[in-house]
């Protein structure tokens, strides 16, 4: 065998090796994205509030800060366009 | 043996979908550039009812580019008008929904090559690359980046062992227009149409015509005096090698970034090193480009007027996720090979 034929075994043993590892890393994190995505759906039904905590129409109000710049002004304007205000 | 591995990689790619998809139901919309920049010029579009000339005019709002291409904030306002008010939540939910056109599209390519259940390892592998599934719905949902993936794929869905024709070049460059037009970045994909399989005349015509939208757009730039945050430099011979020395290392910061991408550019490493035929695609057309638009981005990096350290810590995983397309299929075809083997030999049980 020759010596390109043999470091090409090699490098093919270390690759596949290392692919196998992604796999189960990449599983491994597919569980936690589970655990989140069933964290998510269950805060969502237990909250009492349902619509005024995830559907972004109805937003509770902002408060008002005080001593903001025109520019931090603006863009809490901007961050309220358009939704309902809900008091 | 082989319906279980497929049940089971559709169940991993489910999972993803669906952690995409909660993302962007059950959490509002977080990433800082979506609010300060894609979000806040469509509120700008909807505001003035037309071209926000007063707002990227407005040097309070300097820190939402003012002078990037404004495509994605007017079709966000066009979805504003479409909903009949301002939302910026709703809107949201086109991420998920491209990140599973993405993944089909990498299916269908994947199966032009091979069979169902590699196909589905691969679009597993890589519907968990954690910039695609921040940008799909998870924090970073509302950027800009996710689009100029789905065109990259979308450009290989035309290409990739496909027959070639003078249509299909036309729809790329097309493509390319309005990938320039959704972010700056997008313009590089232009280096695909440099190196396709067709005369030099045609490739360089479709490479001039591909460039007229962000000629148009930087003119407007210039005529309407709307004001930039940053400009090319020409640092000095010591200044270039410092800043080298800095993209160098942030890059190779990147590549181990086991966050972003796991030890998934480590097989690439050892993907290069394994001897297995590729494409001629990939070769003649795909890698080329790759290289030219990476040589393109370092380039940025090198003449901006921006903090390079700065710079390339904050946008370098954009820049490997607007690429990824081309990588991961380089990837796929080395690795095809060697994983049905291995594989073949698991499930056969010797």
């Amino acid at each position: 065998m020759s010596i390109g034929i043999k470091a090409n075994s090699i490098f093919l043993i270390i690759t596949i090796r290392v692919f196998i590892l992604l796999l189960l890393i990449l599983m491994l994190r597919s569980f936690i994205y589970t655990k989140r995505i069933l964290s998510d759906i269950v805060k969502f039904s237990n909250s009492n509030s349902k619509v005024e905590d995830f559907l972004p129409y109805i937003k509770p109000c902002l408060t008002e800060i005080q001593g903001l710049t025109d520019e931090e002004k603006h863009i809490l304007n901007y961050r309220s366009l358009g939704t309902i205000c809900k008091k | 043996m082989q319906k279980i591995v497929t049940v089971l990689f559709l169940l991993l790619i489910f999972i993803n979908i669906s952690y995409v998809t909660t993302g962007v139901l059950f959490h509002p919309v977080q990433s800082m550039d979506a609010i300060g920049i894609w979000f806040f010029k469509a509120k700008a579009f909807y505001i003035e009812q037309g071209f926000p000339n007063n707002f990227l005019h407005n040097a309070n709002y300097a820190y939402s580019h003012q002078r990037y291409p404004l495509g994605l904030p007017f079709i966000i306002f066009l979805f504003y008008r479409l909903m009949g008010g301002v939302n910026d939540h709703s809107f949201l939910i086109l991420y998920p929904i491209s990140y599973c056109l993405i993944l089909l599209l990498v299916y269908k390519i994947f199966r032009r090559h091979t069979n169902t259940i590699y196909s589905l390892i691969f679009v597993y592998i890589y519907s968990m690359f954690s910039p695609l599934i921040a940008a799909g719905g998870r924090i970073l949902a509302g950027n800009a980046d996710i689009f100029l993936v789905l065109v990259e794929w979308i450009f290989i869905y035309i290409l990739y062992k496909k027959k070639f024709s003078i249509a299909k070049c036309i729809l790329i460059m097309i493509l390319v227009m309005i990938a320039s037009q959704i972010k700056f970045e997008g313009i590089f994909l232009s280096g695909i149409l440099l190196f396709l399989p067709v005369s030099r005349k045609l490739r360089i015509s479709l490479f001039c015509v591909s460039l007229t939208p962000i000629i148009l757009w930087t003119w407007v730039t210039i005529a309407f005096k709307i004001p930039t945050d940053t400009h090319p430099i020409v640092p000095s011979l010591f200044l270039a090698i410092e800043r080298m020395a800095i993209i160098a290392f942030g890059i190779i910061r990147e590549l181990g970034n086991i966050n972003n991408w796991y030890i998934f550019w480590v097989l690439v490493l050892l993907s290069v090193l394994i001897k297995q035929k590729i494409s001629p695609l990939l070769k003649q057309t795909l890698l080329p480009a790759y290289f030219l638009m990476m040589f393109l981005y370092v380039l940025v990096y090198l003449f901006a007027s921006n903090n390079t350290n700065e710079y390339i810590s904050s946008s370098f995983d954009r820049v490997l996720f607007q690429q990824s397309a081309l990588v991961f299929l380089f990837f796929f075809e080395k690795m095809i090979t060697p994983t049905r083997e291995l594989f073949d030999r698991l499930l056969k049980g010797k």
